[in-house]
């Protein structure tokens, strides 16, 4: 019976996060970011466009490799009356950059609404199947955080990966990174459930996600290393049966990531050769002090950054997790991802682009949610919690005031603050609570979750064209 | 059977079927491809001004922002005097200027910032405006056949209304 409350609760909460997810994702998302602040997201839809109409994808680059270089003013949403600073674009024919997949959801769906020129892909078109797999995605973390934490851990980080600033603005681009995010969080449902049912075709299924991501991006070679690595640290079964389900495993995921090749020898082998090997040569754009760079700053673009939080929560409580040597078999399916990206990240190395984080973000939620949730463990880690929520929520408070001069808001930091960290060191030091003081500890953390979701929503809601334009 | 005998029947079973897939997906982009790809197709999808664009008669009303820096010394400078106190003021870059004369130029203007151009019996329309009120140079010099060359790193000007001594104030500073 509790147990079946508990359930209907998860799904209220997690239907309300989708609602609320899809709202603020759509709220002026043709307007922010700008468009042309990333001309990816046109020439992503470009590729998909010409590739339905007469299978020949057409690009902007600018990489060496290319026999044809064809500079053009295409003035889809007006972007030489704002981003695009005068410069031509650099339509390069046949395009290989990367592979077609999010060309053909974008290129797609803009062609489904009557697009059939370039300037047609307008940002009010294409960003929404976008934000549609944004959506999606929130209902993949709160069902991993199920799987692996339960259904508190569940319900917080729907409602964290909703509302979050950084997570609402990523969630509307048009990048392959939006592609390769929900496959990855399949990818770990599925081999979750293959660990319990032990049924071939769901280590197929698995496999073909990973291999479907590669067609996103190459980088979503990822997604294939996570697979192999979590088959293969499954130490409840023998060696020889792990060794032959990552022999599957790999085989069916690289022949699914191999058909870009096929596409490619398909259209122009040889330029295909040139491009990637120019790919290859790519300047190591993110620079030696990345990883310093990935927890300490979340950036949007390359040169737009948004102040949020919770990412910053989540590089520091993988640390934690990692430790947790009772729990780090079920983890692993949060931290292999993450390590595994991170890995590739670091690798592939090209531009500090704020959209190459994307994949991050689903597991690092999960992690902050899990430090969330500690205190209802175990009470005396309740600091633990408390510094989970007050780093973003200070965050978003301080960009709120920026805004907005509201007293008002300032005193009441001062005072929760206050009490929170008493609170927390109190209860981690001295003192075993009685069942009242549990109960009103959870209410003051309940508070401090609803204030930290509160000002996700209050900080997104200020996301307009003005506020914008004076991001840095 | 054993794990590995198993393995091994489904992993042949597998790449059978799927090097019929690869096949077919190869033959099958290039039927695609061979059968509705043309270049004056891939024109046309470059060079179409979209419905959804707002479309205008005043060629002042737009301006193309910025400068393109990677053209280095390929460029044109564009400048468009209403003579309502409204101007359009853009740096193009050459290479996207396929047409390399006057009204070559003048033409991608107009479809880049959304306005009509024609020229038509030795008359030049810029949307709304005509000659013979409508006055262009070319680095200072009057252009009397918009089939002229384009001078690299040069500046076109149109000026609508405006007198020969108006004309020549612009020049004098």
């Amino acid at each position: 019976m509790k147990n079946n409350r508990r359930f209907y609760l998860l799904i209220l909460v997690i239907s309300i996060s989708l609602i609320l997810g899809f709202k603020l994702r759509n709220r002026n998302y043709n307007e922010v970011p700008f468009p042309g602040e990333s001309l990816d997201e046109y020439s992503n839809s470009w590729v998909g466009l010409s590739l339905i109409q007469f299978g020949f994808p057409v690009g902007q680059s600018g990489l060496a490799g290319y026999p044809i270089t064809d500079n053009r003013y295409i003035n889809v949403d007006r972007i030489y009356q704002g981003m695009a600073n005068g410069n031509t674009l650099q339509m390069n024919y046949p395009w290989f950059d990367h592979p077609p997949m999010m060309g053909l959801i974008s290129g797609g769906y803009s062609y489904i609404k009557g697009a059939r020129v370039f300037e047609d892909t307008t940002t009010a078109t294409i960003r929404k199947p976008i934000i549609l797999m944004s959506v999606v995605t929130i209902g993949l973390t709160s069902i991993l955080a199920y799987l692996i934490f339960g259904w508190k851990t569940a319900v917080v980080s729907s409602l964290v990966m909703a509302t979050s600033p950084l997570m609402v603005i990523n969630g509307r681009m048009v990048q392959a990174e939006n592609g390769i995010t929900p496959l990855f969080l399949l990818l770990m449902i599925c081999l979750w459930f293959y660990k319990k049912i032990r049924k071939r075709y769901l280590l197929v299924l698995c496999a073909f996600l990973s291999g479907m991501a590669v067609l996103f991006k190459l980088s979503g070679v990822a997604l294939i290393f996570s697979g192999v690595l979590v088959l293969l640290t499954d130490n409840k079964r023998g060696l020889s049966v792990r060794l032959s389900e990552g022999l599957i495993f790999l085989t069916v995921s690289l022949s699914i990531a191999f058909l870009f090749v096929v596409y490619g020898a398909a259209i122009d082998f040889d330029v295909f050769v040139s491009v990637f090997f120019s790919n290859t040569n790519r300047a190591y754009g993110i620079g030696l002090n990345a990883i310093s760079e990935l927890i300490t700053s979340t950036k949007v673009t390359s040169s737009k950054f948004l102040g949020d939080g919770w990412p910053l929560i989540g590089w520091l409580g993988l640390f934690l997790l990692i430790g947790k040597k009772e729990i780090i078999s079920k983890s692993r399916f949060v931290w292999i991802p993450i390590l595994v990206y991170l890995s590739v990240y670091l690798f592939f190395g090209s531009e500090s682009y704020g959209w190459y984080r994307i994949p991050f973000m689903p597991f690092l939620m999960i992690i902050v949610s899990w430090l969330i949730v500690r205190f209802s463990q175990n009470i005396k880690e309740t600091f633990l919690s408390v510094f989970a929520l007050l780093i973003p929520i200070g965050i978003n408070v301080s960009r709120l005031t920026e805004a907005h001069q509201i007293p008002l808001l300032i005193s009441t930091w001062r005072f929760t603050t206050l009490i929170a960290i008493g609170m927390a060191i109190v209860l981690g030091v001295v003192y075993k609570p009685g069942k009242k003081l549990t109960i009103l500890i959870y209410i003051l953390m309940f508070l401090l979750f609803m204030a930290a979701i509160y000002t996700n929503i209050l900080r997104t809601d200020m996301l307009s064209v003005e506020y914008w334009y004076k991001a840095h | 059977m054993s794990t590995w005998k198993e393995t091994k029947v489904f992993l042949t079973r597998y790449l059978e079927i799927y090097i019929l897939v690869a096949v077919f997906m190869f033959f099958g982009l290039k039927w695609h491809k061979n059968k509705n790809y043309s270049t004056e197709k891939l024109e046309e999808m470059m060079v179409s001004v979209s419905d959804l664009r707002d479309k205008t008669d005043d060629p002042c009303k737009y301006s193309i922002l910025g400068d393109p820096v990677a053209a280095k010394f390929d460029y044109i400078k564009v400048f468009i005097f209403c003579g309502d106190g409204t101007k359009s003021t853009n740096s193009m870059d050459l290479r996207a200027v396929k047409e390399k004369t006057v009204i070559g130029a003048l033409r991608e203007l107009g479809r880049v910032n959304g306005f009509e151009v024609k020229y038509e019996d030795n008359r030049l329309f810029l949307g709304k405006y005509s000659s013979p009120d409508l006055k262009c140079f070319q680095n200072q010099k009057f252009v009397n056949d918009f089939g002229t060359d384009i001078k690299v790193s040069g500046t076109i000007e149109c000026y609508y209304n405006f007198l020969p001594k108006e004309i020549a104030v612009f020049y004098e500073k």
